[in-house]
């Protein structure tokens, strides 16, 4: 129980995972270079989800065959002691800057719009202080919360979709992508980047999901859920906006019904609806800080996660504040760094494992033949 | 007498201690943080003592227990059973049905014919003598005791090392009536009383299944009252019951004399802000979770029953609830959840939206409030907290105050101190217009605990709206439902069947058809097959 793993059920498991990917694909976008070539979100960061899911299913898949129970054993099965703390490791500050990337874009923009005159550290602090609660409960906690706020986010994102459905116009959606086909594989492969450590994540935590099946179950519908949710967020998008006018505009979402809408009651509760969002956000940031703290517990053999949990909310709160007030070049270079990059520090060693321990098994599989 | 012994006199100098007084330091000097130390499990004395064989033996040793030479509601009444042998009976007057012993236990023994050679002469006389339904032998001194305690009468013979322990009992107590605290436009309108053998027997009139157990036993404390355990062995989960039974167990303490103090015990988290068992007044509600495999416990002397383990849903739906059709069902209980949600959430965001979001309300909106407030001389903050806390001093001295005096307090309350807070530009007529409108949703909450706590919770919200608006009211709410997710009773999640999603479809919100089923449902994990 010092892990505070729990078990969760595969409902809860799908909402934290959906909310995860989701709120990563959605709310930590960097404009700017997103949007240059165009408006291909729509494509590529769908794709960038099936593509890690896929991904994660066929480790999943390997894992059953040679026998490892989690991503753990896989790791430190194939590639030894210590490579295998060390992937673990790289796999768990992935987690932990995917959740500082989430939420830096989303405080921001609520400190921007919503609370201008107010300090920043004091928004950071309501945020943080609600996503260390959650994550320090453990992860019954954290999916439970998730699995109780999912009806009440689907139902505000499927209106905020819904009513400005008479403004969507599909010449926005031009230029079509024709020629920009390598950016979109390169933009796929860094959605798929994104994806990554949360879906390994999830492959570490069979036991709380309850075993094999349960994992797998767990993947595909939420890669499902997220793939539809993210294409329908981003068309709807492209529908309401140019492309232009998406590079210059952080968090679309909370903007979209603005063109549309004259000044009446609704057009002012779209604020409350940042506040939804919000609470989507949370219980997936929860998730990404949860598994920062877990996977380093268990990359260095750690029995309790509640002081690694408190370190992670430390960076955390450290890299927001910094991000913003002090290091802001530093932490773009290194954001730019890692989204060019940072595949490569956990594919290969991903891969490695996987292929190893298939070579074992298959050298194990040889040998019981020959001597049978 | 000189001035100064009049002085004296008056200043009480020369006063003599008065015939009682309760000194601090009768058992000793306290020290100076000293508190009551809490129990530790005491090591019970096996009493071993068994029942004197002669008679003058067995008066000797009850006049000493029950202090007869000072409590004169022990009888013992001396008589000779079929005119040979020396008897004693013993009760306590006032507990038990004088005239079922007068008539069925002296007169007969009195009257008894004895043949030559009895064998047994206690064996004899419970089958041939004694005209009562509940009649045992026993040989431990302890329980011979303690069934006098309870009521019942004890019949010593010369010469026999065991008593006859006969069911007598007729103490005066309340009648059924009905539920006071559950009331109910369609069902049943029975309640609990504080007589455990009738509240045993209100279940059993509704289940009349022969696995239907009721398991009594002492509740733990020093006033030897009785607990009853109610269930259906071969459904309800053992390990819920070996659970119940065992926190029941751990009870080691001075006083029980309320069903809510063993709900206090046996909680294990003893600050959590909501209940973790259900308390019901109605049997027919207890009867219903008994069926479905959950695990009641009784209490004598308290007309209230526990019911473990209990979810949110549960402590949010009332009996009638199922007596109504589907539609009407889910209408109120819809109903009743955005009460709840109206209670907790609406003062809260009126100041969030009103200090800082003012962008979210229409121009007459917030003309109405600046020109309602303009004369008020607090922060909206403060008027609200002060409105909210005036509400809750109506609450509790309209539950105080006996009769028809406490209707009225809610009446002069309400009415004249919300118009002479107005007038006094103490308070707004928004302002309180919302927080009646949060008192009557808290009203809607049909489970007490849950009513008190989502009043002060609302308090919370108040003030973390006021400090961080509706940013911080959204974090504190995610906390509250992170808070509420990991809430267990008894091993099941507080907000089971949503979250953890069984197969069981228990009431949620909505009020599904009723439809024919012969399985419990199975959050509680009940025995498969039942």
């Amino acid at each position: 129980m010092k892990m505070l793993e729990g078990r969760i059920g595969r409902q809860e498991s799908v909402s934290i995972l959906v909310q995860a990917m989701a709120a990563i694909c959605i709310f930590s976008l960097h404009t700017l270079t997103v949007y240059e070539n165009g408006n291909t979100t729509y494509i590529w960061m769908p794709l960038g989800i099936a593509l890690a899911v896929a991904g994660g299913l066929a480790v999943r898949s390997c894992m059953s065959r040679t026998g490892q129970s989690d991503l753990i054993a896989l790791y430190r099965g194939g590639l030894g002691r210590l490579l295998g703390c060390a992937s673990l490791l790289a796999v768990a500050i992935a987690l932990l800057w995917q959740c500082s990337s989430l939420f830096n874009h989303f405080l921001s923009d609520l400190h921007s719009y919503i609370f201008p005159t107010d300090r920043y550290g004091a928004v950071i602090f309501w945020v943080v202080l609600a996503v260390a609660y959650i994550a320090w409960g453990g992860l019954e906690r954290i999916a439970r919360t998730g699995k109780c706020i999912a009806p009440l986010v689907g139902f505000v994102l499927l209106i905020t979709l819904f009513m400005p459905v008479k403004g969507y116009r599909l010449y926005r959606l031009f230029p079509f992508p024709g020629d920009t086909v390598g950016a979109i594989a390169g933009l796929c492969l860094r959605s798929f980047a994104q994806m990554l450590p949360v879906i390994l994540l999830t492959l570490s935590l069979t036991s709380a999901l309850q075993g094999e099946r349960m994992v797998r179950q767990t993947i595909a519908i939420a890669g499902a859920v997220a793939f539809v949710l993210v294409l329908l967020v981003q068309l709807a998008l492209g529908l309401v906006f140019t492309a232009e006018q998406l590079a210059n505009m952080n968090m679309p979402l909370f903007r979209i019904n603005m063109n549309l809408l004259s000044d009446g009651y609704y057009l002012r509760q779209d604020k409350a609806s940042v506040f939804i969002w919000l609470m989507a956000a949370v219980p997936g940031g929860a998730y990404l800080l949860y598994g920062f703290a877990y996977l380093f517990c268990k990359a260095t053999g750690g029995e309790n996660i509640r002081p690694a949990l408190l370190t992670g909310t430390v960076l955390l709160i450290c890299i927001l504040l910094l991000r913003r007030e002090a290091l802001f070049g530093l932490f773009e270079g290194v954001q730019t760094w890692i989204s060019h990059f940072g595949v490569y520090l956990i594919l290969p060693p991903l891969l490695l494992a996987c292929v190893v321990q298939s070579v074992r098994e298959k050298r194990k599989g040889g040998a019981k033949q020959h001597d049978a | 007498m000189h001035f100064w012994d009049r002085l004296f006199d008056a200043l009480g100098f020369g006063n003599r201690p008065t015939p009682f007084e309760l000194l601090e330091t009768e058992t000793g000097e306290p020290s100076f943080f000293s508190e009551l130390k809490r129990a530790r499990p005491s090591e019970k004395k096996e009493n071993r003592e068994t029942v004197p064989a002669g008679i003058a033996a067995c008066e000797k040793l009850v006049r000493r227990e029950f202090r007869c030479d000072i409590n004169p509601d022990i009888i013992l009444r001396r008589f000779i059973l079929g005119g040979r042998v020396n008897a004693l009976c013993v009760f306590v007057t006032g507990m038990v049905n004088e005239r079922v012993v007068n008539d069925f236990v002296l007169h007969d023994a009195m009257h008894a014919v004895l043949p030559e050679r009895t064998g047994d002469l206690l064996r004899f006389a419970l089958e041939n003598v004694f005209a009562v339904g509940d009649a045992v032998t026993e040989a431990d001194w302890a329980r011979v005791r303690e069934s006098i305690l309870c009521g019942k009468c004890a019949v010593f013979l010369d010469g026999v090392a065991q008593a006859a322990v006969l069911d007598v009992r007729g103490f005066e107590h309340r009648g059924v009536d009905v539920a006071q605290n559950e009331k109910a436009v369609r069902g049943p309108q029975e309640g609990f009383s504080e007589n455990l053998r009738t509240n045993i027997t209100l279940l059993r009139r509704l289940i009349r299944c022969e696995d239907f157990v009721c398991q009594l036993r002492d509740a733990g404390a020093q006033n030897n009252i009785k607990t009853a355990i109610a269930y259906r062995e071969g459904v309800t989960n053992d390990t819920l019951l070996a659970e119940v039974k065992k926190r029941l167990a751990s009870i080691d303490t001075n006083t029980v004399l309320s069903i809510e103090t063993i709900e206090q015990l046996t909680e294990r988290r003893k600050l959590s802000i909501f209940p973790q068992i259900l308390a019901t007044e109605r049997p027919d509600r207890a009867a219903a979770y008994i069926m479905q495999g959950y695990v009641v416990v009784l209490l004598e002397g308290s007309p209230f029953a526990n019911v473990m383990p209990t979810t949110l849903w549960a402590l949010m739906s009332s009996a009638e609830d199922d007596y109504m059709r589907a539609p009407q069902g889910t209408l109120v209980r819809f109903i009743r959840f955005m009460g709840a949600f109206i209670s907790l959430v609406l003062p809260g965001y009126l100041i969030a939206i009103t200090l800082h979001h003012q962008g979210m309300l229409s121009s007459e909106a917030l003309n109405t409030i600046i020109y309602s407030r303009r004369m008020v001389y607090s922060s909206i903050g403060a008027e609200m907290v002060f409105l909210l806390l005036v509400f809750q001093l109506i609450r509790e001295a309209g539950l105080r105050v006996p009769g028809s005096i406490g209707q009225a307090i809610g009446i002069i309350g309400g009415l004249v101190l919300g118009q002479a807070a107005i007038a006094a530009n103490m308070a707004s007529a928004v302002l309180l217009t919302v927080v009646a409108l949060s008192g009557l949703g808290n009203f809607c909450i049909p489970d007490y605990q849950m009513q008190i706590s989502t009043s002060y919770l609302r308090l919370l919200f108040v003030g973390v709206a006021w400090l961080g608006g509706l940013l911080a009211m959204s974090a504190v709410l995610l906390m509250l439902i992170g808070y509420t997710a990991t809430v267990k009773s008894y091993g099941v999640p507080f907000l089971a069947p949503f979250s953890p999603k069984t197969n069981a479809k228990g009431p949620l919100i909505r009020r599904g058809v009723i439809r024919q089923h012969r399985r419990a449902t199975d959050y509680t994990n009940t025995i498969q097959g039942k």
